[in-house]
């Protein structure tokens, strides 16, 4: 959830506090794909286990006013009730260096369809 | 045909080290990875994200993602150095030893608050650099 205070910007009101509208994709298997490969990331330890049991797909849909339909999307997502921290994870702070678990898993997700010939 | 990894970070810090305005403007460095504890502020991290390669037959294009975080005291000199730095590294095109032609483009950015009472200034850009190299 985004929380906006008066007067003040906050860095969860610019980078997403659970690390979602980063990955969005119109096919499930690359979503699955992607996700999969987030949770099999060895870049932070994830000590209860929870972090990563956060990383999940959401299918979505979107109406599509000119032709009337409900376009489908699946996003990957991080974070969240008990994960809070994922955007500090990925993104870093000034005392820690990013562990950019989600990005690197789109990336490695894209540089192996690419490479196959997929996209 | 090796990935010369080391070239493309000389040639990212070089646009730092070469531009008397960019160096100026941070005072406290450009560190790669996290900057030790008790840096001067204002200072920049950048952190390398991820990195693939493109294959075709006869060229390779490797595309690398860039994360840099910029430290400062006040809002003023934050918007000042994101300001400087964007005009130094939008769209600039690398000379990097191994490869043909290189250009970076920003593709995130964000300003916000860090520290334990959120006293400190952050902004966040990200920049993919796109190396082209010929021959496979």
């Amino acid at each position: 959830m985004t929380v906006i205070r008066p007067n003040k910007i906050d860095i969860s009101t610019k980078i997403p506090e659970n690390v979602r509208d980063l990955i969005v994709s119109k096919e499930s298997e690359i979503a699955d794909k992607i996700a999969s490969a987030a949770k099999a990331t060895t870049l932070f330890k994830d000590l209860t286990g929870r972090l990563r049991r956060s990383i999940r797909v959401r299918k979505l849909g979107r109406k599509n006013k000119d032709f009337g339909t409900t376009d489908e999307f699946y996003r990957v997502e991080a974070g969240g009730k008990g994960a809070a921290h994922a955007h500090l994870i990925e993104y870093g702070t000034s005392k820690m260096s990013p562990r950019p678990f989600m990005r690197q898993a789109k990336d490695k997700v894209i540089s192996s369809l690419r490479n196959g010939g997929v996209l | 045909m090796g990935l010369y990894v080391s070239e493309i970070y000389k040639s990212l810090y070089q646009t730092y080290s070469d531009t008397p305005i960019f160096r100026n403007v941070l005072p406290g460095g450009l560190h790669e990875g996290l900057a030790p504890e008790g840096t001067r502020r204002p200072f920049a991290n950048f952190f390398l994200i991820s990195a693939f390669p493109v294959y075709n037959f006869t060229s390779v294009i490797e595309t690398q993602s860039y994360q840099i975080d910029i430290y400062a005291d006040s809002n003023v000199d934050l918007l000042n150095i994101v300001d400087i730095v964007t005009n130094v590294w939008d769209k600039k095109r690398l000379d990097i030893v191994g490869y043909n032609s290189a250009i970076m483009r920003r593709t995130f950015y964000s300003i916000g608050r860090d520290g334990s009472m959120d006293t400190i200034h952050r902004a966040t850009l990200e920049y993919e650099l796109t190396a082209h190299k010929q021959g496979v």
